[in-house]
């Protein structure tokens, strides 16, 4: 282990000499998130992401709770009737905070509302069933639908969250179990009373994100991307120099070899991903969400790209060859993932494919955070990517064992 | 102090390494000749665990290397053909690094390290980084990593490649050093046979894949016969001049060169008179002598010069 860790220390202190390269890990992505979030700022920000369109299709009905076994049937009267798709509109949707972002209209017709969605006039359509109140008091599932342009994910997000974060308060409440198995009594008619209008729905806490926040994580991933092919160069550079023959020739296995140069592509973009991190922070004030999740996002990056380095490592066969190629994918991978025009630009195709790119998954998590969507929607990028790094390691580890 | 039995590499269809074998005994310097891809480097590179041997059996220091290639690495100490080192770290860090690759840390590390600088005399000069540093010095450097273990086996390929005459009187000294003082065995490889002379007390020739011929210096130079050869530079040789000098005693064959007459002779000591005297009046601006030597022992059993 000590040797891995040797190696993989010499990989970061090696880089950190190479003024070269620190122009191209450090101040150049730093010019660009300045140059890029300046100069959209103005069109993506407008002082905030402008006011979205929501339509509300609440079909529910006023419903009580059932009557536990015994209760006498006069305590019916005295509950009260419940609306709760009418609390999700009016006490979450129209409360201070949401209407910030979310210009809400309610509707009767389902499928008239889901056109408008389809005509781009409308980012979701939330419809509540009939039932839906019906359901929640007598302890069986109920859902709301969400109907969201596809285009639109990030602010379909931000509807969704609220949306889950409502329907998950008001059924893990457990509002009709509070009467069974009870003596039906005074005291469960005012439990009930005083419980439902402390059913709050928290705001999601969703923020806009701006073109400085956006671009940020976006080139911090695009250069990312690049220093772990530049790594998978320097890889071939010692290949060629005779530096990992001769680590080969001390005692020390292929196994530590190749863990060791691993482990110091990770070393390497996470420093630099902690650098620009911290570098955003001071210099334009970037709020990069919670600093935990966002450096969980960037190890689980770092893994994936250097995964992705290592791989390129073992794939190519001299620097030469990793050049050109390498240079171009890192390209098709910033266009794709959005990190140089904001994916909802992009056609439905595109936007398929590229979920195929670690740097999507990742620059959707940073979004995400930046938004304060919270640790919910960490979990989705950090195993793809934390897969994407796995495989891609391995399948680099092996080829490089072949060499 | 390494045994080498029947060593065999293929590549695909080819074969690089036909069957060599060879030992080098404790404290000896072995010179192992060859021209560019005669299979030194390969037998190098299996010697020292970077290739796995298609056939063979090597021991080093009484350890089965290709059993037990981590004991084997550990008392090999191998400088590679390439200048192997970081170029932007300093010739202290590399070493540092180098000596951390076998283990060493601490205090050990720092006065090996030290010592290794000692050895190729560039204490002062080891806080530079290797990329400000000439030729030569790398080529140094590129040693002294390879001494911080204190192996008991130095086996070195090609290590002057490249450099300017200094250094290279310089390396040459450092191993000798090494190899006369500190008893170091050492295997040295090279095409340049002036080096193995100087160096080696036995020496193996390789040629395509082939040990065509190994044994002393002594030995192997008499593999081409005790002829000399002695070159007589003449401003313009003609068949007359190449006719009277062939009826000298003791002359065996006369060649005509462009500005020199070749003359291949038994015993130039008793020669050279009487063919000095044939060659009176011929003008003659200088006379080179050249003894039998590994370069010829090679011409004469390949029909090639080594650097061809």
């Amino acid at each position: 282990m000590r040797k891995v860790l040797i190696i993989a220390w010499s990989a970061l202190s090696r880089l950190f000499r190479d003024k070269k390269a620190l122009i191209v890990l450090l101040l150049m992505p730093m010019v660009l998130i300045g140059i890029l979030g300046s100069a959209l700022g103005s069109m993506m920000d407008g002082g905030g992401i402008n006011p979205f369109a929501v339509v509300i299709v609440n079909a529910d009905q006023d419903a009580k709770p059932a009557l536990p076994p015994g209760a006498p049937a006069s305590m019916l009267e005295q509950l009260p009737a419940t609306n709760l798709g009418k609390l999700l509109a009016d006490e979450v949707l129209l409360s201070d905070d949401v209407k910030e972002i979310i210009n809400l209209t309610t509707a009767t017709d389902l499928e008239a509302a889901k056109a408008t969605v389809a005509e781009g006039k409308t980012v979701s359509v939330i419809y509540v069933p009939a039932t839906f109140s019906a359901d929640v008091l007598s302890g069986k599932a109920a859902n709301i639908d969400v109907y969201s342009d596809p285009g639109q994910e990030t602010l379909a997000n931000i509807v969704e969250q609220i949306v889950r974060a409502f329907t998950e308060q008001v059924t893990t409440s457990n509002l009709a179990a509070r009467l069974i198995g009870h003596e039906a009594s005074q005291q469960i008619v005012e439990e009930i009373n005083a419980g439902l209008p402390t059913i709050t729905v928290a705001s999601s806490g969703a923020k806009p994100v701006k073109a400085i926040q956006y671009y940020a994580a976006a080139m911090a991933i695009m250069f990312m991307v690049m220093t772990a092919f530049n790594r998978a160069k320097d890889i071939l550079q010692e290949q060629h120099d005779g530096t990992l023959s001769r680590i080969l020739i001390s005692p020390t296995s292929k196994a530590t070899l190749i863990a060791g140069q691993v482990l110091g592509n990770m070393g390497v973009l996470l420093a630099q991903f902690v650098i620009l991190m911290i570098g955003t922070r001071l210099l334009y004030k970037v709020d990069w969400g919670a600093w935990g999740p966002a450096l969980l996002l960037g190890i689980a990056f770092s893994l994936a790209a250097a995964g992705i380095g290592t791989a390129a490592a073992g794939i190519f066969k001299d620097p030469r060859a990793a050049d050109g190629a390498t240079g171009t994918i890192g390209m098709i991978f910033a266009a794709l993932s959005g990190s140089m025009f904001p994916i909802f630009l992009f056609p439905d195709g595109l936007k398929l494919v590229a979920k195929f790119v670690p740097n999507y998954w990742a620059l959707q998590g940073f979004l995400d955070q930046m938004s304060g969507l919270g640790i919910s929607y960490l979990w989705t990028p950090v195993a793809v990517l934390s897969a994407i790094g796995v495989v891609t390691a391995g399948v680099g580890a092996w080829r490089l064992a072949s060499k | 102090m390494l045994q080498v039995k029947n060593l065999v590499k293929r590549f695909g269809d080819k074969e690089a390494v036909r069957s060599i074998s060879f030992e080098v005994k404790q404290g000896e310097s072995f010179g192992l000749l060859g021209p560019n891809g005669a299979g030194k480097s390969t037998t190098i590179s299996m010697i020292c665990g970077l290739l796995q041997p298609n056939g063979g059996e090597i021991h080093v220091a009484g350890i089965d290397a290709l059993k037990n290639t981590a004991a084997a690495k550990k008392v090999m100490g191998v400088v590679p053909q390439d200048i192997a080192l970081y170029p932007t770290l300093s010739a202290r860090e590399n070493l540092n690094f180098w000596g951390a690759m076998y283990g060493l840390s601490g205090r050990e590390l720092g006065a090996r390290v030290a010592e290794a600088l000692e050895i190729v005399g560039l204490t002062d000069r080891q806080k530079d980084r290797i990329d400000t540093y000439s030729g030569g010095m790398k080529r140094r450097i590129n040693i002294a990593a390879s001494l911080l273990h204190k192996p008991q086996l130095l086996i070195m390929d090609e290590p002057t490649v490249g450099i300017d005459p200094q250094s290279r009187n310089n390396i040459l000294e450092t191993v000798r050093t090494l190899n006369q003082e500190k008893q170091m065995t050492v295997i040295y490889t090279s095409h340049y046979m002036e080096e193995v002379e100087y160096l080696c007390t036995r020496v193996g020739i390789i040629d395509h894949g082939r040990l065509i011929a190994q044994g002393t210096l002594a030995d192997v130079r008499r593999l081409a016969g005790e002829e000399t050869t002695i070159r007589l530079r003449i401003a313009k040789a003609t068949e007359q001049m190449a006719a009277a000098l062939k009826a000298v005693p003791g002359v065996k064959t006369v060649r005509i060169e462009e500005h020199a007459l070749s003359i291949l002779v038994g015993n130039s000591a008793e020669t050279l008179a009487p063919l000095m005297a044939a060659a009176g009046s011929f003008k003659i601006q200088g006379v080179e002598i050249e003894e039998p030597n590994l370069e010829s022992v090679f011409l004469h059993l390949t029909g090639r010069a080594l650097r061809d």
